[in-house]
């Protein structure tokens, strides 16, 4: 099983307000593992001294505000919410081209669709 | 805003985190290690629960080989992404080992976030074509007698593989053996030892 340090993650939220991750019992809640690798990433990149958490934190608030959907315990919600801002830090640093975001996702989204249509799992069977 | 589909949401996610790293601004490893650490009831343990079970109770192990779905349900994961489950028995003769060779289908509410790993395109191609020398680099070196079927995963298939009770834990209880079965036994690039891997 994977031990890891207990990460201290009071740093990395925003308790009572709108930008509060969402918890149950606690323990935060995805429902689905893109949300949790997003949320590793920003925390990642705060840790690495990439930015701020306050700077992110500035974002997702604005995002939130934008959205019209404030005071979310839904995660694909607050996610989306916070995926949105970090596109918008990553083009205030400068981070990547647009062009590249939007090039690199339409690839992505291709091979996501993949899991849909064409997926011969019975090819592959291999001794 | 644009209130993108799931698909979109996460293919932007994907695209994110790749583009970081190429940029030289995160590591795939590092964002593991976060995910690894805020994992709780939704990560591996509850996989290994299931194994657990199967070990000892030989009723729920013929359960889980034939109708892996059910058996898992009846434990309570239930939900997005293990609809359609296949269990896969390790023996001494056969070896089972899982990858989704498109994209990164994976039995989450079991297994938890996968690791950077499982997308990679080196191991999604030669897990297919060079299992034995992948296990090995993984650190599980196979007896050549041992047959390795490789299990590719699809939006409607996931699999979980069952790997073989070690020696020495007969004494163990279901509880106790819990925490000896790790996410990577469950996708077949790791053996359990009677000792926690820590």
């Amino acid at each position: 099983m994977t031990i890891s340090a207990t990460l201290d993650l009071s740093d990395f939220d925003a308790l009572d307000s709108d930008a509060a991750l969402p918890r149950s019992n606690g323990e935060l809640v995805f429902d689905a593992p893109w949300q949790g690798r997003l949320f590793g990433l920003v925390v990642h990149l705060c840790q690495a001294g990439t930015f701020e958490w306050d700077e992110f934190k500035a974002h997702l608030i604005a995002a939130i505000e934008d959205s019209g959907v404030g005071e979310t315990c839904d995660p694909a919600v607050y996610y989306r919410q916070f995926a949105e801002a970090f596109c918008r830090l990553s083009r205030e640093k400068g981070f990547f081209a647009e062009a590249e975001l939007d090039q690199r996702a339409a690839a992505e989204a291709q091979r996501l669709a993949h899991s849909d249509h064409d997926h011969d799992h019975d090819g592959h069977h291999h001794h | 805003m644009n209130w993108l589909s799931l698909t979109d949401v996460e293919a932007r996610v994907n695209a994110l985190e790749s583009l970081m790293v190429e940029k030289g601004l995160a590591e795939h490893e590092a964002v593991d290690a976060v995910v690894a650490s805020f994992e709780n009831d939704m990560g591996p343990v509850n996989g290994a629960k299931v194994v657990a079970r199967a070990w000892t109770e030989p009723e729920y192990r013929e359960w889980l080989l034939s109708d892996a779905t059910a058996a898992i349900a009846d434990m309570g994961f239930t939900g997005l992404q293990t609809e359609h489950m296949v269990a896969v028995e390790n023996t001494a003769e056969r070896h089972n080992v899982v990858v989704c060779t498109l994209c990164s289908c994976y039995p989450w509410t079991l297994l938890g976030i996968p690791p950077a790993w499982f997308k990679y395109p080196q191991y999604r191609a030669r897990v297919v074509k060079e299992p034995r020398s992948v296990l090995a680099e993984f650190g599980v070196s196979l007896p050549d007698d041992v047959k390795i079927d490789v299990w590719d995963s699809s939006a409607e298939i996931r699999y979980l593989v069952i790997p073989q009770r070690p020696e020495g834990t007969e004494g163990l209880t279901e509880d106790e053996l819990v925490p000896l079965i790790s996410r990577d036994s469950m996708v077949g690039t790791a053996l359990v030892t009677a000792e926690a891997a820590s």
